[in-house]
């Protein structure tokens, strides 16, 4: 292998990690842009989605019909769990409270739904069946080039929705303005659960992707991937959807560079070891130097 | 049948914990306490540990206990959370409600923990599974029933050579003391054997899920080996699945951190042929005594937990009964005296303590052929 | 009322306080009542009490969530560890002249503490640019950078030094589990943080936290006072990871200092009263002792801290102390008086 495939197939090996951060950096974004609060929790309900998966596809094989058709099982899971927590906890505290404890519920809801799942499932992982057995498409994996075909649809989807439709508009003017729009009409706590729903809908999808990526579900698994995605939403200007996606393919490529690269670079002094910290490093540089993101303007619209 | 055998050793482990303290004047029970991660991430460990303690307590009671017909008495199965402070605080609370002796505790970073103060308090704490070199040093009164990492990567890299390639890579978890320390063990016994490393990489823990990078890098240095010193939770669904994709066609070599990995494999088992790891204790091994504890811990808890782990809990358990047998009473020191040299035969193997409390025995190899662990060689 | 002699009388107050407690746990201990089980727990609450104190100057106080204060108590750990390791080698090979182990324990203290704070420098000039929640998310991406750092270092892994090995736990500390040194450090550094936020700039800070723009439009020179307290909270946290280190284990993993530990302090900050030292003294302590007093139900603690805290937040957001303190002066002198207690804006963080 020469050095130019070699790189090519490094961009490529970031691709398979950019996609699933991409599409979960799809939800984060979207909640994040309606009602400005870092749902921490989001994550986890990647984990959420998972587990359903982990226990509805056995189902569907059994069944005869093709395993993915439990995303939609995943999708009724993970919109009901985005819902009951909008409910149960944020709304009340938003009500209440200010930005820190709002935040401060956002970290106690993942630590719950951490908590709850090993609870519940034990600590053990455990192993998804084979979800999908596509062929490789120009050397690229048959499940990285169906998650970035998922996750142009849905960001076209999404920017189709927000644009065009009644709730969508209803959601922009929520985001540019709660008060306001309360005045003009708009029914804030129903909008921002439809965001919520569909946030959280998302992240089912995000889930039926990176199971067939990983095969393996465990009760931490979206803490560290939750994180990561929502360094992809704010280096791709937090609350803009094509930034996210923009956003998760940039960080899976540079994780993957610096781990192919940064050893030999570096004369071994920094190893891809540091991807993690290499990660949160660009979010560090981003929100100095320009915290509205790559497609971020002052005057850009926000979801 | 079955069902009887396991009722009546679960009866008898409910009769030891309930009257025993009754029948305190007629045998005074020996106290010992036993701690592992019995929650948490690594909760799995700590219950198949714990299981094969169990069974042996049981088993040895069952018999008539020790010093002529003294029960052993687990004051408590311990929690450490794989967290040194909670394993620390264990630690004193079992001292404290008067534990003679202590087994535990699984992971080496807790292990070493308890170490130090055993040291400090003459206590004696016998690890089933600590295998980091360190666990040992410069402390009295500390044991294990595993062997030490560096043995571990030595027969590692012995089992490449066997294989007859020359190249090999290496891929660890850099910021993992288990991995690293294989990795270092496997550097300095590859060296010393001739093999070319050809590429190493790291990860930044053995948390991590996609190894995809690092293994197209391995793959372009034409290594024919990769020495993968993870856990089953990440070889199963990560590392082999990923190091196939990737195009690597040649053979894997692990740790005992792999026993386990049938479970976690992907549906197509063809991919985990050619991957051997040094191990504690073949389940396959046509023995009387380690097919006696299969059938009997299978029976007892399912054959979910039962790992090497299991084997080395067993096995720790009936150390310290022959320590305290060959003490002739259940004073800490003396039994501390005993154990250093004493000569032992397990499900784990034939093995005596060396002068740093640690067996000097072999580690079978085992060879997964499509998904089943299958004994190899002793190497 | 607060003039000098108000002040004096408070000290002292303060001051036959400090040693009536510790005559309590002197008597406690000589009459046997503390075994090593409970001295290792005194000891985890004392490094706890600093903990979540010093974080509350920065969540309480400065009314900023950081998320990455384990990052500091690891530099504070490793540093002091490291230190007194070097001193202990130099007087074994004699290069040194041999001091006491309590003075090598106080170098190692201020040494960790030092090299939090100038950590704490680092990572609050350009942090503290932000605010809420990207404050809280890049103090996160620090503290994980830190510890990544820390676990890729050749010599804080291992025994070691110059005989040292990256990822490794590093092992051979100094122990040092006297409770009476503890106790009075714990007490010393909780005594400086009071008399910190009692100060004009205590003052300075809560002006801030309760309207950055008027404090600024007053004169006050607020990215000087946010930088100040959170290199004095890093400092304090370096201090706990110095007693962390020294705790009798000998032995320190990178991972005893990850975000869920720092999510963690978090916890008890917010449950004690965010802009409350008692509450965050009572939260220390009780969140120490509780667990091992519930052992058997302990694997359920983070689920039952992550319920009450949601809790907290619906019906408390200033958590169960609020800006409540306790003081032994008030106690002594307005025995019969109703206390007043004024409604206070604590903890109102940014809008």
């Amino acid at each position: 292998m020469d050095g130019l495939t070699l790189f090519i197939q490094q961009i490529i090996n970031g691709l398979r990690v950019g996609s699933v951060y991409a599409l979960i950096a799809l939800g984060y974004t979207m909640v994040y842009g309606i009602i400005r609060l870092i749902n921490f929790a989001h994550g986890d309900f990647i984990m959420v989605g998972a587990y359903a998966l982990f226990f509805t596809v056995p189902v569907m094989i059994a069944a005869g019909m093709p395993p993915w058709l439990s995303v939609f099982a995943a999708i009724l899971v993970c919109a009901t769990t985005g819902v009951l927590v909008e409910k149960l906890a944020y709304s009340p505290v938003r009500a209440k409270g200010n930005k820190m404890t709002a935040l401060i519920t956002a970290i106690a809801m993942a630590l719950f739904l951490e908590n709850l799942a090993q609870t519940l499932f034990g600590a053990n992982p455990k192993q998804v069946k084979t979800i999908f057995d596509l062929p490789q498409v120009f050397g690229v994996s048959g499940n990285t080039v169906l998650t970035i075909i998922l996750g142009v649809v849905v960001m076209i989807a999404l920017s189709l929705y927000v644009k065009y439709t009644k709730t969508g508009q209803a959601m922009r003017a929520v985001s540019e303005d709660k008060d306001a729009s309360l005045l003009m009409g708009i029914n804030v706590n129903r909008t921002i659960t439809i965001t919520f729903a569909i946030g959280s809908g998302l992240a089912a999808i995000a889930s039926l992707m990176y199971v067939a990526q990983y095969n393996q579900v465990t009760n931490m698994m979206g803490s560290m991937l939750g994180l990561k995605a929502f360094v992809a939403a704010v280096l791709g200007g937090i609350g803009i959807i094509p930034g996210a996606m923009l956003g998760g393919l940039v960080i899976g490529i540079v994780e993957s560079l610096s781990k192919a690269y940064i050893a030999p670079l570096t004369g071994g002094l920094i190893t891809s070891a540091f991807s993690d910290a290499i990660v949160f490093s660009i979010l560090i540089v981003v929100l100095l130097v320009k915290p509205a993101g790559i497609l971020g303007k002052n005057t850009g619209e926000k979801v | 049948m079955k069902r009887k055998v396991s009722l009546l050793i679960a009866l008898v482990m409910v009769l030891t914990t309930l009257l025993v303290p009754t029948m305190a004047n007629a045998a005074e029970p020996v106290k010992i306490g036993v701690i592992g991660p019995l929650s948490g991430n690594l909760a799995t460990y700590g219950e198949s540990t714990t299981n094969g303690v169990k069974l042996a307590i049981a088993e040895i009671n069952e018999a008539g206990g020790v010093l002529g017909g003294r029960p052993i008495e687990v004051i408590a199965y311990e929690d450490d959370k794989g967290d040194s402070t909670e394993g620390a605080n264990a630690f004193n609370k079992l001292v404290s409600e008067g534990a003679k002796a202590i087994i535990g505790s699984v992971t080496s970073g807790v292990t070493a923990g308890l170490a130090t103060l055993a040291d400090a308090e003459g206590m004696l704490l016998l690890t089933p599974t600590a295998t980091a070199d360190t666990v040992t040093d410069g402390v009295t009164g500390v044991f294990r029933a595993c062997f030490r990492d560096s043995f571990q990567g030595d027969v590692a890299a012995k089992v490449a050579v066997n294989l007859g390639v020359t190249k090999v890579a290496i891929l660890y978890a850099s910021g993992d003391t288990y991995s690293s320390g294989l990795y270092e063990a496997f550097k300095a016994a590859a060296a010393t054997l001739g093999l070319e490393i050809v590429a190493t990489e790291s990860s930044s823990s053995t948390a991590d899920t996609d190894y995809t990078t690092q293994l197209t890098n391995i793959v372009a240095s034409g290594a024919e080996l990769i020495f993968a010193p993870y856990y089953y939770d990440s070889i199963g669904p990560y590392i082999v699945p990923q190091a196939r994709e990737a195009g690597f066609t040649g053979f894997f070599v692990g740790a005992d951190g792999w026993d386990g990995t049938q479970n976690t494999m992907t549906d197509d088992k063809s991919l985990y042929n050619g991957c051997f790891y040094t191990n504690h204790y073949a389940p396959d091994d046509p023995s009387e005594i380690v097919q006696g504890f299969v059938a009997k811990y299978t029976e007892t808890f399912g054959a979910e937990s039962l790992t090497a782990l299991a084997a080395l809990g067993y096995d720790a358990a009936y150390m310290l009964r022959d320590a305290i047998e060959a003490a002739g009473t259940d004073d800490t020191a003396a039994v501390i005296e005993a154990l250093y040299g004493i000569s032992f035969a397990g499900v784990t193997g034939t093995f005596t303590l060396d002068e740093s409390g640690t067996p000097q025995k072999a580690a079978p190899v085992i060879e997964y052929v499509d998904g089943v662990a299958k004994f190899y060689a002793y190497i | 009322m607060d003039n000098q002699k108000v002040r004096t009388k408070k000290l002292l107050v303060s001051l036959v306080g400090v040693g009536v407690l510790m005559l309590a746990v002197f008597i406690f201990d000589s009459l046997g009542m503390m075994d090593n089980y409970i001295r290792g727990i005194f000891i985890q609450s004392c490094f706890a009490i600093i903990m979540v104190t010093s974080l509350n100057l920065v969540m309480g106080y400065l009314g900023q969530i950081a998320l990455g204060h384990a990052g500091f108590m690891a530099v504070g750990a490793y540093t002091s560890a490291l230190v007194t390791k070097a001193i202990g080698l130099a007087i074994k090979a004699e290069t040194m002249a041999p001091i006491s182990p309590m003075l090598q324990f106080f170098i190692g203290i201020l040494c960790g503490a030092l090299a939090a704070a100038l950590f704490g420098l680092i990572v609050g000039i350009p942090a503290l640019r932000l605010r809420g929640d990207y404050l809280a998310i890049i103090t996160l991406g620090f503290g994980e950078i830190i510890r990544v750092v820390i676990q890729n270092l050749p010599f804080a892994g291992g025994k070691g030094l110059a005989s040292g090995q990256a990822g490794q736990a590093l092992i051979g500390i100094m122990r040092m589990n006297d409770i009476y040194v503890i106790m009075l450090v714990t007490m010393v550094c909780v005594g400086i943080m009071i008399a910190f936020v009692r100060s004009k700039f205590g003052r300075a800070i809560m002006a801030i936290r309760d309207d950055d723009i008027a404090s600024s439009s007053t004169g006050l020179n607020t990215t000087y006072y946010k930088v100040l307290t959170f290199v004095f909270s890093a400092f304090f946290a370096g201090v706990a990871g110095a007693i962390y280190a020294h705790r009798g284990l000998g032995t320190l993993q990178h991972s005893d200092f990850t975000f869920l530990k720092s999510t963690e302090y978090v916890i008890m900050v917010v449950l004690g009263g965010m802009g409350s030292m008692t509450g965050a003294v009572v939260a220390a302590i009780t969140l120490s002792v509780l667990p091992e007093a519930l052992r058997a139900f302990s694997e359920y603690r983070m689920l039952v801290y992550s319920v009450m805290l949601i809790l907290v937040m619906m019906f408390r957001p200033t958590g169960l102390f609020g800006s409540y303190e306790f003081s032994l002066y008030q106690l002594l002198t307005k025995r019969r008086k109703k206390a007043v207690e004024p409604e206070q804006t604590a903890a109102k963080g940014d809008n």
